[in-house]
């Protein structure tokens, strides 16, 4: 039997030295992190020295496809990015779809780690078993769309696809992102920074390598099955015909969305940021590799003052980042801004929140003209929206401060601006409001990368399931209520270790989550039980509090700011009106989460939890051995 | 052993789905529902569970409800949504713009990403009270002086 899983590569380059080491992964590594995440985690854990800004050259980048990618199975094609995070000081992580984790494995590599910084810009170009480092300089200072283009010309290859960072990489915003495409987006905890700072533009492959199939027809048998189930769900057909944004309208139904910042749980009558309207904008579907849903719009802007305008999308959190949270109610403008910050590289969420929190501030005197540049910071007037877009790209003005993120920003502010801040650990919120819903503000608190939806959203209790449907999902006691906080940190401990194994495989989850010990089995060769794939997602989830502990991340760290518990919502239904988080009660879920993860009272895992999950050995023992002969002193 | 959050009592009667205050799950029961509607409870359990076995299928198609089997297995009438208020599943009438949820009064707007399934595009913005206001006992689904249900927003516009 082939076994496609060792036959891939990790990639270690030194960009200060040139130095290039490869390492292929073993059946040991597999069964003990898959890859991916498991991959860039524990390399992330033991190989960044301590006490290190995230900009010292010694810092490591880390990035992976799911180890799935490329082979008979849908919704499995996201690509990893890692590293200690510039915005946070904490994990650094996030994840993309598109076409680019599957080309770097065509290439032979599941992971290519970096450390170092070049002397001048470059760019690593991997192709059938090779890593080259090369001049960047004829691309240094492109947006994300124009540089992809300009290294198919040089490269006289239109079928190269990359992991690009825009301008906002190139100057250190904090929250820049790693793009491949014109949607595909590592946005969160600013990866896009961590690339720049090693004067790294881009990640680009192309491979023609074979990635064998372990059992070739019971595969696409496999294959087959899975997307005659997924045709079959509502929510795909759904995604198909009005995609991702679909969640928008719903949210903001019930009450569950953020606008002017935090000031509102709902924004009535924002019909034209529903889904619905993007009929009029758009000219076809997109789908990443192998994907049968397409969930993604692709759109023009036809007329107006944003004609021309393009992409794709637009996302859910799109819609609330650029469009209600910043008190705009308008889809032309939330796409033109959405084009905007795509093509310079910023991570639309982190950005609308920052220009939200400005815009408060503003409108409560806290800053004021002199302090904007003249710039008047009106909710939802399209102008100040753009110039303050360009200005935290290009960091000119008081976009500068506001592109050092949330804390640091505040800090320069002073005058009670961090009250304001809709944060965790650093990192802004998404468009969500979660004082409703305990399980969801459980989950955004705790998250190990900072505020964040997609370590693990804890929702099936929004859609009035029977109780007996949610106990056998979670093995313990549930109640169909959401604003309950009876069961909602197994919810939530359920869900970020579910999501560790996702992402291990690179599933989106769009598409239903397949039978992954049988997909993994029969495209891969990889034997992994349910209990042993648990076991897995545990260990990594473990791995991320570890490294959180040892940058000084503790249970203080894992707490919402103050309005979630003071300032009650005042929109919505019912059941969304009128609602805070208890802080006694969140207290408590903060006790049960933490001991299902087997972690202690402030966060951290016990010695047991490490040594039951097998991270108490030798880390050169699993994997990284390599590394150690390139890193920097 | 896991130390948990207390159960309220409320919560430990829940799978008990309370609609506006109105335990609905041991079945037979009678009640008034917000619109003024007598109501009775048929079965424990959610509509969702109501429908779970191939008897109580059989049934609901006797009565002339469609009804369609979910990718996850479970049985639910065609053309429903689920209401965002009080988590019922409702059928909405063929092609409807508009639809109100029978157990709660509550208002939405509908789409249809295919001819048979519809979706909730998002509320009706005008039965919304403003922002700020507690809703008042009984609404949506308020009752006039005789007896009818309210149709229009009571804050005006």
């Amino acid at each position: 039997m082939t076994m496609s899983i060792t036959n891939q590569k990790i990639g270690y380059v030194n960009l200060t030295t040139g130095e290039i080491r490869k390492e292929y992964i073993t059946e040991e590594m597999r069964e003990f992190l898959i890859g991916s995440r498991g991959f860039n985690m524990y390399l992330m854990h033991t190989l960044t020295p301590k006490g290190i800004d995230a900009f010292d050259p010694k810092n490591w980048l880390f990035v992976s496809c799911g180890v799935l990618g490329g082979m008979l199975v849908p919704s499995c094609s996201r690509t990893q990015v890692s590293g200690l995070s510039p915005l946070t000081g904490a994990v650094g992580d996030s994840n993309m779809g598109g076409f680019f984790g599957v080309e770097m494995r065509y290439a032979g590599f599941d992971t290519i780690a970096v450390t170092g910084k070049a002397e001048k810009p470059v760019y690593l170009f991997v192709h059938d078993d090779e890593i080259e480092i090369l001049d960047a300089e004829y691309i240094w200072g492109t947006d994300t769309s124009d540089c992809i283009e300009r290294i198919k010309e040089k490269h006289c290859d239109y079928d190269i696809k990359a992991a690009i960072i825009g301008q906002a990489g190139e100057n250190l915003v904090r929250y820049a992102n790693v793009r491949n495409g014109l949607k595909s987006s590592a946005g969160r905890t600013g990866m896009g920074a961590l690339m720049g700072s090693k004067n790294l533009k881009c990640v680009a492959a192309k491979g023609t390598l074979d990635l064998p199939i372990a059992e070739p027809e019971e595969a696409l048998a496999s294959w087959k099955a899975e997307v005659a189930k997924a045709r079959e769900r509502r929510m795909v057909k759904t995604l198909l015909r009005f995609g991702k944004g679909i969640y928008f309208g719903n949210t903001n139904t019930v009450g569950l969305i953020r606008a002017y910042n935090f000031k509102q749980n709902q924004m009535l009558y924002a019909d034209d940021l529903e889904v619905e309207s993007m009929d009029r904008f758009t000219v076809g579907r997109e789908a990443c590799f192998g994907c049968q849903i397409h969930c993604r719009h692709r759109w023009k802007v036809p007329e107006g003052p944003y004609k021309d305008h393009y992409g794709v999308g637009p996302e859910y959190t799109s819609l609330g980042s650029m469009g209600t949270e910043i008190g705009n109610v308008s889809m032309d403008v939330c796409l033109a801004a959405d084009d905007l910050v795509n093509k310079w590289g910023i991570d639309n969420l982190e950005c609308g929140s920052m220009v939200a929190w400005a815009m408060e501030l503003y409108e409560n005197g806290i800053i004021t003209k002199e302090d904007t540049g003249g710039l008047a910071l009106k909710w939802g007037d399209p102008k100040a929206i753009y110039e303050l877009l360009r200005q935290i790209t290009f960091r000119e003005g008081f976009g500068d401060i506001l592109a050092e993120g949330p804390l640091r920003a505040a800090e320069k502010i002073g005058k009670n601006s961090a009250y304001y801040l809709v944060q965790v650990k650093g990192m802004s919120n998404l468009q969500s409001d979660e004082r409703p819903t305990p399980s969801l503000a459980l989950n955004v608190a705790v998250s190990t990368r900072g505020a964040d939806h997609l370590r693990g959203r804890p929702v099936p209790d929004l859609f009035g399931l029977p109780k007996d449907v949610l106990e056998r999902m979670y093995g313990g006691e549930q109640t169909t209520d959401f604003n309950s906080y009876m069961g909602k940190s197994r919810m939530v401990w359920h869900h970020e270790i579910s999501a560790c194994t996702h992402d291990c495989i690179g599933n989106c989850g769009m598409g239903g989550q397949p039978n992954m010990p049988h997909t993994l089995k029969v495209n891969t060769g990889l034997e992994l039980s349910d209990e042993e794939m648990w076991t897995i997602g545990e260990r990594i989830h473990i791995i991320e509090r570890l490294f959180n502990k040892s940058r000084g991340f503790s249970r203080k760290d894992d707490h919402l700011v103050d309005r979630y518990y003071d300032v009650p919502t005042t929109m919505g239904m019912p059941k969304a009106r009128g609602k805070t988080i208890d802080r006694d009660k969140f207290e408590i879920m903060l006790d049960e989460y933490y001991e299902l993860h087997g972690c202690d009272s402030e966060g951290h895992p016990t010695k047991e939890t490490v040594k039951r999950l097998g991270l108490d050995k030798e880390p050169s023992y699993i994997i990284g051995a390599p590394a150690k002969e390139i890193a920097l002193d | 052993m896991v130390k948990g959050v207390n159960p309220s009592k409320k919560d430990k009667k829940e799978g008990s789905a309370t609609i506006h205050g109105v335990k609905v799950n041991k079945g037979g029961e009678e009640y008034t529902d917000l619109l003024g509607r007598k109501m009775k409870v048929e079965k424990k359990g959610s509509q969702e569970a109501r429908h779970r076995t191939s008897q109580d299928v059989d049934e609901a198609k006797k009565k002339g409800v469609e009804m369609e089997k979910t990718a996850s297995g479970y049985w639910r009438p065609v053309r429903s949504v689920r209401c965002s208020s009080c988590q019922e599943r409702v059928t909405v009438p063929k092609g409807a713009a508009e639809f109100e949820c029978p157990f709660c009064g509550m208002r939405y707007r509908i789409s249809w990403p295919t001819p048979d399934q519809p979706r909730v595009r998002g509320a009706v913005w005008d039965a919304m009270p403003p922002a700020g206001l507690t809703w008042p006992k009984g609404w949506p689904g308020e009752l006039d002086d005789e007896g009818n249900p309210i149709k229009k927003n009571p804050y005006g516009k």
